[in-house]
């Protein structure tokens, strides 16, 4: 099982997060850019996720077409879900649900929040929710790797 | 004309600097509002038009470099037409991002500009998937800048609020 | 269905929205009505920046590319799905989150048809159909959106810029 935690050091919170079960390959190449650290965004149409922007990978190069990732849409997910869109080269952009939204539209599956943590999740994903609304305060995550697996 | 290395260290070098501080193009217009070239002076002075055109253009522009890597793992397009596609692609909208104030991404997108036609392959997918970096570390900053919180001046409304509404007007 | 009944059904559409604003842009655009879950936290503001970029990109950028680079570089039926497939998904699926219903079912309906078809010429025609509707749904967005919220941001002269920064040590924070 693949494992990894992202953090929060400003809110001074992190969760676990392990790999799904789909497309262990494209996390493997996520995993082995850590550490990753961005500043941590929200989505703004399709419900209560985390949304990251831009997720550098700088050490090891994505290099699995599109057509080779399976996809799942937001709202089939559960709360907890770890996502990529259009993962490539150098970038990703990451969604992370942290309660209920409608989105259909699809993204690549790769990891889940662990259930003990997904409490700590929905703190964070109210707090950013308050940064894009009123605070501006920027609020940066953080991916370190755990598993010797990876 | 700079090397493909040189090009693709010097946008490397700005992802670096952009990942957790904004570029200066991107504060100037979005935190401070400031219209550089002039994006929004002749629409009754305001940097709204700007924000919601041009700043909006960063995603897609990232998009669009997404695409080309994406069509040139596909060896039935050859490099010319990869080239062409490219140009018909993202020019446009990096010129617009300009012209609201993102001056760097259009510096890149002139540099690569010049020097595409005498890419390999390799060297394509390489110096569009940094670039893609730098565009989408500033789109980051769009968004985080861009003030969401208005936003609850225009809440969804349903029938309920309106029948209310209609109420009233009686 | 038949790729001529379609392209009726959407030239009929788009004839209607010369004059009259579609009314999903009314709903979004004018009277912030939406489906449930459209806009994060209730918020209009995303659908009607996010959903008006999409949009924007899904046919006027991303359909009229299509179209022209047929012609620019003789593309053949089976790559101009290929960039259909590429280019429109995420914008289409953005632009129905924000409440585009029609445009994101004929353009879906439009894709499963091209799908099945092979003459590139009826594949043109159907696609510059959709593109008319999608011009049309752009320029109704862009007057329906309430610019009146340009005027809480109004840019600052280089003079205003200067006065505030020597007045910087009587700001609170």
């Amino acid at each position: 099982m693949l494992h990894f935690t992202m953090r929060w050091p400003d809110l001074n919170l992190s969760v676990d997060c392990e790999s799904c079960g789909e497309n262990e390959a494209a996390l493997r190449i996520f995993l082995g850019n850590m550490p990753i650290k961005t500043v941590q965004g929200h989505e703004m149409v399709g419900g209560w996720m985390l949304r990251n922007r831009s997720v550098v990978m700088n050490k090891r190069f994505f290099d699995i077409p599109a057509a080779k990732l399976t996809q799942e849409t937001m709202k089939d997910a559960p709360v907890g879900r770890i996502s990529l869109l259009f993962p490539q080269g150098n970038m990703t952009e990451m969604l992370v649900k942290y309660d209920a939204c409608d989105d259909f539209r699809s993204y690549v599956p790769v990891a889940k929040v662990a259930d003990r943590d997904l409490e700590t999740l929905k703190k964070v994903g109210k707090l950013q929710w308050q940064s894009a609304t009123q605070s501006k305060r920027a609020i940066v995550v953080e991916f370190i790797a755990e598993s010797e697996d990876n | 004309m700079k090397t493909f290395a040189q090009l693709k260290a010097e946008i490397n070098e700005q992802v670096a600097m952009t990942i957790l501080e904004p570029d200066r193009d991107v504060k100037d217009l979005v935190r401070f509002a400031i219209s550089k070239a002039g994006c929004g002076y002749p629409q009754d002075n305001q940097i709204f038009t700007t924000w919601f055109y041009g700043t909006q253009d960063c995603g897609y522009i990232a998009d669009w470099c997404y695409f080309l890597v994406e069509l040139s793992y596909d060896e039935s397009y050859s490099m010319e037409a990869l080239c062409r596609i490219a140009r018909f692609w993202f020019l446009q909208p990096s010129h617009f991002a300009e012209y609201a104030g993102l001056f760097k991404q259009y510096y890149f997108i002139k540099e690569i500009d010049k020097i595409m036609d005498s890419l390999t392959r390799q060297e394509f997918v390489e110096l569009l998937s940094v670039f893609r970096a730098y565009i989408a570390n500033i789109n980051v900053w769009v968004y985080h800048y861009f003030p969401w919180g208005v936003g609850y001046a225009f809440l969804r409304k349903n029938a309920e609020y309106y029948e209310e509404a209609l109420a009233l007007c009686e | 269905m038949d790729w001529k009944e379609l392209k009726k059904e959407i030239e009929t559409i788009a004839a209607d929205s010369v004059e009259n604003c579609p009314e999903d842009i009314l709903r979004v655009f004018e009277y912030e009505i939406a489906p449930e879950g459209c806009g994060t936290g209730g918020l209009m503001l995303g659908p009607w920046f996010d959903g008006a970029t999409a949009s924007r990109y899904l046919i006027p950028y991303y359909m009229y590319n299509i179209v022209k680079l047929t012609k620019d570089l003789d593309l053949s039926v089976s790559q101009i799905r290929q960039h259909m497939h590429l280019t429109m998904p995420k914008a289409l699926g953005t632009a129905e989150r924000s409440g585009m219903l029609v445009l994101a079912d004929l353009t879906r309906r439009t894709m499963a048809c091209v799908d099945e078809m092979e003459n590139r010429d009826e594949v043109l025609e159907l696609l510059n159909a959709l593109y008319l509707y999608g011009s049309s749904i752009n320029a109704w967005q862009n007057y329906r959106v309430k610019w009146g919220l340009n005027q809480a941001f109004v840019i600052p002269t280089g003079r205003e810029l200067v006065e505030m920064a020597k007045r910087a040590d009587e700001s609170y924070i």
